[in-house]
């Protein structure tokens, strides 16, 4: 990379939880509700009101914590951090920041070589969400909807050494919090965000002392192409022997560059201190191992044991987990295969990872995928039992995903089941071969390689519907007929 | 060290806040006042004193994850200096 320079990046991953409640206070969240409709007097940091932190948000970061192998603090403290923003209506952030719930975690990722990496997670901690500003010539409209939200931030140590890593990175922790169940992962709607921290360096040199900051990258290519700019920018100052300046820069995708943001936004004394509305947080050994005791099944053994409960190679088994969704929806339709063999669950899975996938990723995000699982299944049990074959399934597939109808329905409305009945196919053949006399005397002399030529015939004639064994077999017998009569 | 007017606008900044130069002068002798305050109290010996955060040493209380209904909007609004029907509003500062 970058010639004889070698780049430090930290990441700092923001993750709304899912919850049925925000932080300290009760009010639900719902990111399609109408602006203010969701605040109480605590979230719009009424005086006289103090917050009560949700039990479950806590379990969460317990849970993530233990998947990073993160060390959990028996007693951590929330603090204030305090400035001045409208869409903070307490004039504060509640966070922690001198003793943090959990720190010195380590995360593995899978490099495009297949090599993993040991990425170091420095600290995990929780805080709470700031209100929306809408922005238009009269002023600020705020709305504090969000306000009070849970979010976990995890910081990196400056592990990460090349764009792709950040993305990679990010990725893997978008995949993990799917799996824990203890966020939606988007990035697209903001429940997953980060920030990076950038700084180069001759390779084996010392840590630098200025690093700058990234903000505002809302999707993993964003975070690739954003990380790549900066790297690209710093080495050639630093070839030029020129000074890299710390600076916070915002991503503007549709420009497709950073852009300094204003120093007045970034110069900031928060002037922490431990929350004194929030006692210390006090974390039983009781508690953990109640959280140890439920922990799903996450990426990497889920990846084995669908390999070796659908024998199916490595490759397709990271692709079915890459997503926790597709996964599910795999093993739900493997369910209602009627064969458990090698053979049935391969098919399934090369229909799920091409057919079903390939449509999923065509339509709008949020709509879930398009043809439900047991509907799948009945395709795949279908062609297994030479009921149907491949080309008819795919016509079959395409009016599932027209008309949201169930294969069955489709099948018996078009009459596209297979022929597998010899009374059906025999008339067909019998048909073709008169229309081609001279052919079949050809073919009687030795000129066998016609038979593709017969079958093409009988495939066009049936619209593809007959079992292609059975016409085969019914052929060759008339033909052998033929012969004996000629 | 006594506190200068540089100190007085590197506050105002922090504080997002802007004084005329007559203010920053009243202020400064309002701050010098509170420091010699706070050197008064430094002359206090605290060796292996123990900082004390927290009046008890209970733990914190948890709520679980139940929704509870929240304020109408007309009455979240209702103490907003200005306010649209569905936004609390106000003015414009520097970040766009
Ligand atoms: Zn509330």
């Amino acid at each position: 990379m970058q010639g004889s320079f070698e780049a430090l990046i930290g990441l700092e991953v923001h993750v709304q939880l899912r919850t049925a409640t925000k932080a300290f206070c009760s009010c639900p969240l719902d990111a399609s509700a109408p602006p203010n409709t969701l605040t109480c007097p605590v979230c719009l940091g009424h005086p006289g009101t103090l917050p009560v932190a949700n039990r479950v948000m806590i379990e969460h970061t317990l849970r993530l914590a233990l998947a990073l192998n993160a060390s959990i603090q028996p007693v951590s403290t929330f603090s204030r951090k305090n400035y001045f923003y409208p869409d903070l209506p307490k004039g504060y952030q509640i966070t922690q920041f001198h003793d943090t719930l959990c720190y010195n975690g380590r995360l593995d990722i899978e490099l495009d070589t297949g090599k993993t990496r040991t990425i170091g997670i420095s600290r995990i901690h929780l805080e709470e969400d700031a209100g929306k500003s809408l922005y238009n010539s009269d002023g600020v409209q705020l709305d504090f909807n969000r306000c009070g939200i849970p979010l976990l931030e995890l910081v990196t140590e400056p592990d990460l050494t090349s764009p792709r890593e950040a993305r990679i990175f990010l990725a893997t922790v978008r995949q993990l919090v799917t799996y824990l169940g203890i966020s939606d992962g988007e990035m697209e709607t903001g429940s997953l965000r980060c920030d990076a921290n950038i700084s180069v360096r001759r390779p084996g040199g010392a840590i630098p002392s200025t690093w700058t900051e990234l903000k505002n990258m809302n999707s993993l290519r964003n975070v690739e192409t954003a990380v790549a700019h900066e790297i690209e920018r710093q080495v050639s100052l630093l070839r030029q022997d020129t000074f890299i300046r710390p600076c916070t820069f915002s991503w503007d995708d549709a420009a497709n560059r950073l852009v300094p943001m204003r120093s007045k936004e970034t110069t900031s004394e928060y002037r922490y201190f431990p929350d004194p509305d929030l006692p210390p947080l006090t974390i039983s050994p009781e508690l953990i191992d109640s959280i140890k005791a439920t922990q799903p099944e996450l990426p990497a053994a889920r990846r084995e044991r669908i390999m070796d409960r659908y024998h199916l190679p490595a490759y397709d088994a990271r692709v079915l987990t890459a997503e926790k969704t597709l996964a599910d929806y795999y093993e739900q339709a493997a369910s209602h295969l009627q064969q458990k063999t090698p053979e049935a669950f391969r098919l399934l899975c090369r229909w799920t990872t091409r057919e079903v996938l390939h449509a999923f990723r065509k339509q709008p995000a949020d709509s879930g995928f398009p043809v439900p699982p047991d509907h799948l299944a009945f395709l795949v049990n279908r062609m297994l039992n030479a009921t149907l074959t491949a080309r008819t399934a795919g016509e079959v597939f395409l009016e599932m995903l027209r008309e949201h109808a169930h294969p069955r329905e489709i099948l018996e409305r078009k009459d596209l089941t297979q022929i597998s009945t010899p009374d059906i196919i025999a008339p067909v053949v019998t048909t073709i071969l008169d229309r081609h006399p001279d052919l079949v005397e050809e073919y009687i002399s030795g000129k066998t390689a016609l038979r593709g030529f017969f079958i093409g015939e009988i495939m066009k004639a049936t619209a593809g519907r007959a079992n292609p064994s059975l016409a085969l077999r019914v052929l060759e017998a008339e033909l052998e007929k033929r012969r004996a009569g000629a | 060290m006594a506190a200068t007017l540089a100190d007085i606008e590197r506050a105002a900044i922090l504080s997002a806040l802007s004084f005329s130069e007559e203010e920053s002068c009243r202020l400064l002798g309002e701050f010098r006042h509170i420091l010699t305050w706070l050197d008064q109290l430094l002359e206090v010996d605290t060796e292996g004193v123990e900082p004390l955060t927290y009046v008890h040493e209970r733990g914190i209380p948890c709520r679980a994850d139940d929704t509870r209904s929240c304020l109408p909007r007309e009455d979240a609004l209702m103490n907003a200096p200005h306010h649209t029907r569905a936004f609390f509003v106000v003015p414009r500062v520097h970040r766009s």
